[in-house]
Formats: structure tokens, C-alpha cells, sequence
């Protein structure tokens, strides 16, 4: 008669099987076009479902020999593992199919690289602009099966998975994946490992005494809850505000003007530019978006200085600049009127919060990491790109000067992106002039929403050209990534690229 | 007459936008031939299925036709670095990795490469690229040999040779393909 541990087994392998079978039927449609992390993702899988699948038919067979409980011990550390593994397979499964363009996967890929080397990448397509980080394999699986079969397995693999989402409906908005500046902010956030600084402000004397006051001010206010709760609720506030304008400061510094360009687009329409009184459940995950917009806008200045920008007709970039600069003077304006309305305890966070931020700012100043985006490469890149756009041909690449054996170098990705959004907001031609009907300031409208007399034809038609813009600038953004490799890697691709005849130019 | 390397390179880098050729991005100097430029695969692909369901393209019934042709074709994107196999006898529509624009006083002929048509690889193509043409190119590739042949995007696939047009149009011909 076969013991628990024997029949929980059985059960196990089948399951441990069914994964198996489950990554390795969708690896071929998965390799086409996947990401690099998803692949790794899916050959690790693999061997893993193996490797635990030999664990216990071993412990099976020994079963007799050994203590019932000391096999259900196992039995039970393998199904943590085979739970963790399931859950992995909706990034190999085949559901994954419809992804992002590889004008997004490329560079975030290589952003997360930067910022978390070692680190697998996934970006696609799911219901929110959101992160997800896995650390906990490697540990889950060595706790599940003797370390040195586990090893093996791992050898050569990423440290830990990050993955970044994108709502399906926005796969192919290229200029909305700016915001995906954001999500890697949080994993530098991560990396840095800054989550401690508010909880060490807090504990200094001058943090403790404003603290007491505003919860006195709190009492006379509203009342009705105990210290403890007060300190318990205001901290957590502190922290996801921290948390998520902390990335923001990273996103402006990774991406440039163009994140702020690409949140105000995508967030106004859907959240309260202030916060709500109303509805203070919003306000304990996120900043009010004024906050947002604030420490932003702050940040991408130094990009809209007009120093070093040729200020000559017909395409006067100076004049565009101050353009941009104007509008965001306007809306730091506003976002800082808004942002001191706050009531007790929302005063009290923004203030700790801001002074954590300083810190940070602080240290980001004295060691200016090398995967944040220049200023001045802004200033160099972005408006000759933006003339290419203007001029129809596809901004990948810049034009070098002279007669040297290169005719153009691929600028930075950030630069497409923001010559884009500048383009997109400011639609100087015909061809996206849908955008600029949209925009006009004389007519009470604005880049975000519809000015007056906006039918429902020229929405979709609006629809259509800013689709077929993303196309455009995903192109640009993917062919300059593998220009870029291209030089980078030419000795070591070798004759890759070139054909099979020996002779050149023969026909 | 038909441009030489010299012409072309000057063109390339012409700093009036009327008179500039744009094949971008020329990832070697030695892709601009004597009197040709060699263009790569691009990354995306229609491939033609096997079993279509469909008696046969009858043009003169354009709506059905398109519909055929839809559901006839498959689009592929391959990675830079992976392969794409084109088996024996079969079709697939490709993009050139190349963006191009042409003045209007500059017209073109794609051709396909001896070394690859020695393999069996035809590229036949809609070969003319009209003055003032702004885009990809979408070159039709066929293999008439008898073993799979093995195609990595960013491969130098064919070669694009360029004339002047004398009185030259300004009417334009094609969107610009994203």
C-alpha cells in the first residue's frame, strides 16, 4: 500500500510534468521575436522541472528506507518550488504572444541592465504600467532540493528577473512606454537600497517633535485614532510616497523632459491632478500627481536650457526650447500652488518626504550614474532628429560631419523619444496636423484633450496617425539599438551580417 | 547615368534636405559600392503558409482577394542575432533593414545578389524605386533550392542601385512606411 508521502509524490511529478510540457510547447512560438530574459526564463524552467523530477523519484525510491515525515518534508519543499515554477509560466506560456515592439523591449532592456547587472528582463504586455522583480528563485529552489543540484542549473543564469508591464491597449504607444522610465526608477530604488531613509529621518529628534505636533493638529482636526495607529498609517505613507517619487526622480533623470510629457498625457485624464479629500485611499499608494508633475519638472530644467542650441531659421531651436521651457514654468507653477493645500497628516509626509528626496538628490549629484540621460546630449541630439521627423525620414540615426569613413553614429534612445514628444506636441505639419487641431491653446484645448469642434472621425483619424507615429518612432528607437550593437559588436559577430559571397560588390 | 561611389556618398551627406539621399543606417563604408549600395534584411517578416483553405488570388475580385492574402500570410519578428529559415520552395515578403529617401532627382533599381541567387535565394522585387520614394523597401523572397537556407536580420541581402533622373518630379509617390 503506497505511503502519503509516496502517493504526494506521484501527484508531484505529474504536476512538476505538466509544467514541463506546458514551457516546452510554447518555446518555439515563444523564441520568435521573445525577449532574452523570457528565453532564459524558459530554458531554466526546463532543466529545473528535470532536476526536481529526478529529486523525487530519488527520495521515492528511498522511501521505504527513510523516516515517512523526513519524506513529506521534502514532498512539501518541492511543491513550494513546483508552485513558484507554475506561477513563472505565464511568461513562457504561449498567452505571452502578443508583446511589445521591439522599439520598447531593446532599450528597457538594456536600461534595467545598466541599472541591475546580472538581472534577467521581461517586458510585455499585461493590464498596468507596472514592475514585478523575482529574487526568491534561486533561494526557493535551493531550499527545495540539495544546493549542488541546483547549481548546476543556475549556472550562467541572471541573479533575479525583473519584469515590466505595459497595459495590452497601450502595446504599440511607444511614447506612453516612457513611462516604463518610472518602473526602472523603482528598480534603482531597489538597488540603491534607499527604502531606509525615511524610517532613519524619523527617528531623529527634530522628525519626532513635528511628528507630535501634527498629530496634535490632527486631533483638533479630524481625531479618532490612537497614536500608534496614527504613526503606523503616517509611515506607511511616507513610504510608498518616497517609494514612488523617489523613481519618478530617477525616471527624469533616466529619460529625460519626455517622462513628464508621457504622464501627463497618459495620467491627467485618468487621476486628480490634487488630492482628494474625498477619497484619501488614493493618496496612502501615491502622491497627488501635482507632487509629481513638481518634482519633474524640477528635474528635466536643466534640459530645456537654451545654451549651446542653434537658434538660426528655418528650424529654430532656441525658439523651441524656450517654447517647451515656458509651458513647464507654467505647469511647476500650478503643481506647486496645488501641492501646499494638503490636510494633517498629508502636510507632514510631503515634508519628510521632500527631505528625504533631498537626500537622495544629494548623493545623485555627487555620483552621477552613468545610465542617466545628459542634458547636454539632449541639447546635441534631439533637434536634429526632431528635423528628420519634420522631414518624413526615419530619426534613427545622426549625420557625422566631414569626410570620415562614417557616415552617421545612432544617437541615444532617449533622444528619439524626446524628439518625438516634442514633435508630437508641437505637430508643425501637415501630416499629424490632426494633433495639432487637438492642441490649439486659442480654442481652449490642449496636447491632452480635445479643443472644441472635435468630431468622433477626426478622434479616430487622430487615433490612426498617432499609431502610425508610434510605428514610426518604434522603428527609429529599434533600428538605432542594433546600429549601435553593430559597431559596438562588429569583431565578434564577424561575417554575421555579411553574405555568403567572398567578393564584394559583384552582384 | 548611374551614380558611382563618389556621388553617392556626397549625396549621402548633402546638407541641403531637396537634394539628400537617405539610406540609413549604412552600418559599414564598405556597403557603398562602385556604382552600388549593398541594403540588409530587416527583422520582419510575412511568410506565405503552406495550407491556405483557398482555391486560388483572383484579382479581378479585389475585395476577396485581399482577404485571401490575409489569411494566407503570417507575420514574423525575428530577433537580431536569431535566425529566420526560408525552407524549399517557400515565399516570404521581407523589409529591408535600410530606411530610404530619395531626392526627386535620384530614382533606383533593388537587385538581388548573385552569391545568394547561387544558393538557391531568389530576391525578386518590385525592383524600381521611384524618385521621391520615402521608406522600407518590401523585397519577395523565394527559395528554389533544395535545403532550408538560414537568414539572420541585418544580413546584406541585396544591392540598390541609384540614377539621376533628369527633370525630376516632386509629386510624391509613396508614404512614408513606418
Amino acid at each position: 500500500m503506497p505511503s502519503i508521502a509516496s502517493a504526494s509524490i506521484v501527484l508531484l511529478i505529474q504536476k512538476l510534468r505538466s509544467i514541463h510540457a506546458r514551457v516546452s510547447a510554447s518555446s518555439v512560438a515563444r523564441r520568435t521575436g521573445a525577449t532574452t530574459g523570457v528565453n532564459a526564463l524558459g530554458d531554466l524552467q526546463l532543466k529545473l522541472c528535470d532536476v526536481l523530477t529526478r529529486f523525487l523519484a530519488k527520495t521515492c525510491a528511498e522511501v521505504r528506507e527513510i523516516d515517512e515525515a523526513e519524506a513529506l518534508l521534502d514532498v512539501s519543499k518541492v511543491s513550494r518550488a513546483a508552485e513558484l515554477l507554475s506561477r513563472l509560466t505565464r511568461f513562457t506560456g504561449s498567452e505571452d504572444a502578443v508583446g511589445p515592439p521591439q522599439g520598447t523591449v531593446l532599450p528597457f532592456t538594456d536600461l534595467v541592465r545598466s541599472v541591475a547587472p546580472n538581472a534577467a528582463v521581461i517586458v510585455r504586455c499585461q493590464s498596468a504600467y507596472e514592475y514585478e522583480s523575482y529574487f526568491e528563485i534561486r533561494k526557493i529552489l535551493e531550499d527545495a532540493v540539495p544546493t549542488e543540484l541546483v547549481r548546476e542549473t543556475f549556472l550562467g543564469f541572471p541573479q533575479g528577473i525583473y519584469v515590466l508591464n505595459i497595459p495590452v491597449v497601450e502595446a504599440r504607444n511607444i511614447l506612453h512606454h516612457c513611462l516604463l522610465g518610472h518602473e526602472v526608477g523603482h528598480i534603482a530604488f531597489l538597488r540603491n537600497k534607499l527604502e531606509g531613509i525615511p524610517t532613519d529621518l524619523l527617528n531623529t529628534d527634530p522628525a519626532r517633535s513635528e511628528f507630535d505636533s501634527a498629530f496634535s493638529e490632527y486631533e483638533a482636526e479630524q481625531g479618532g485614532l490612537e497614536i500608534d495607529l496614527f504613526r503606523t498609517w503616517v509611515s506607511k505613507i511616507i513610504s510608498n510616497w518616497f517609494k514612488e517619487l523617489a523613481s519618478d526622480l530617477f525616471a527624469a533623470n533616466i529619460m529625460g523632459p519626455c517622462i513628464f510629457f508621457a504622464l501627463r498625457d497618459f495620467a491627467l485624464p485618468l487621476f486628480p491632478l490634487d488630492f482628494t479629500p474625498g477619497d484619501p485611499s488614493v493618496a496612502l499608494e501615491y502622491p497627488p500627481l501635482c507632487r509629481r508633475f513638481k518634482l519633474m519638472l524640477e528635474t528635466i530644467m536643466p534640459f530645456l536650457k537654451r545654451e549651446g542650441v542653434n537658434s538660426t531659421e528655418p528650424v529654430n531651436h532656441g525658439q523651441i526650447l524656450d517654447e517647451l521651457r515656458a509651458d513647464a514654468e507654467e505647469w511647476k507653477t500650478t503643481a506647486s500652488e496645488l501641492g501646499v493645500k494638503l490636510p494633517q497628516p498629508y502636510r507632514f509626509v510631503g515634508r519628510v518626504v521632500d527631505e528625504c528626496l533631498t537626500r537622495v538628490q544629494d548623493d545623485i549629484s555627487a555620483s552621477r550614474p552613468r545610465y542617466f540621460y545628459d542634458p547636454s546630449t539632449f541639447r546635441e541630439e534631439v533637434f536634429d532628429l526632431y528635423e528628420r521627423i519634420d522631414e518624413d525620414i526615419l530619426p534613427n540615426e545622426l549625420l557625422l560631419p566631414g569626410e570620415g569613413p562614417k557616415i552617421g553614429r545612432p544617437p541615444h534612445w532617449q533622444s528619439i523619444l524626446n524628439a518625438a514628444w516634442i514633435y508630437y506636441l508641437l505637430s508643425p505639419k501637415e501630416r499629424f496636423g490632426v494633433f495639432k487641431d487637438w492642441s490649439k491653446k486659442s480654442e481652449g484645448g490642449s496636447a491632452l484633450g480635445p479643443s472644441r469642434g472635435t468630431t468622433e472621425k477626426m478622434m479616430e483619424l487622430r487615433y490612426e496617425r498617432l499609431m502610425e507615429f508610434n510605428d514610426f518612432i518604434s522603428r527609429a528607437v529599434e533600428v538605432s539599438i542594433f546600429h549601435d550593437s553593430f559597431q559596438k559588436n562588429k569583431a565578434q559577430w564577424g561575417d554575421l551580417f555579411s553574405d555568403p559571397g567572398k567578393r564584394r560588390h559583384t552582384g | 547615368m548611374i551614380l558611382g561611389r563618389g556621388a553617392i556618398l556626397g549625396r549621402l551627406r548633402d546638407s541641403n534636405p531637396e537634394r539628400r539621399l537617405t539610406i540609413s543606417p549604412i552600418l559599414e563604408s564598405e556597403q557603398v559600392g562602385r556604382c552600388s549600395v549593398d541594403i540588409r534584411l530587416g527583422n520582419e517578416f510575412l511568410l506565405v503558409n503552406r495550407e491556405t483553405g483557398i482555391m486560388g488570388i483572383d484579382p479581378i475580385r479585389r475585395g476577396e482577394m485581399a482577404e485571401s492574402v490575409r489569411r494566407y500570410q503570417t507575420r514574423v519578428e525575428i530577433a537580431y542575432g536569431s535566425p529566420f529559415y526560408l525552407h524549399p520552395q517557400q515565399f516570404s515578403l521581407a523589409r529591408t533593414f535600410e530606411y530610404l529617401a530619395l531626392p526627386s532627382d535620384i530614382a533606383g533599381y533593388v537587385l538581388g545578389r548573385s552569391s545568394w541567387g547561387r544558393l538557391g535565394l531568389v530576391i525578386a522585387t518590385a525592383t524600381v524605386v521611384e524618385c521621391g520614394f520615402k521608406g522600407v523597401l518590401v523585397l519577395e523572397l523565394a527559395n528554389l533550392g533544395s535545403v532550408p537556407i538560414v537568414l539572420y536580420p541585418g544580413m546584406r541581402i541585396a544591392q540598390l542601385v541609384l540614377h539621376s533622373v533628369d527633370a525630376g518630379t516632386n509629386i510624391p509617390v509613396s508614404p512614408a512606411t513606418p
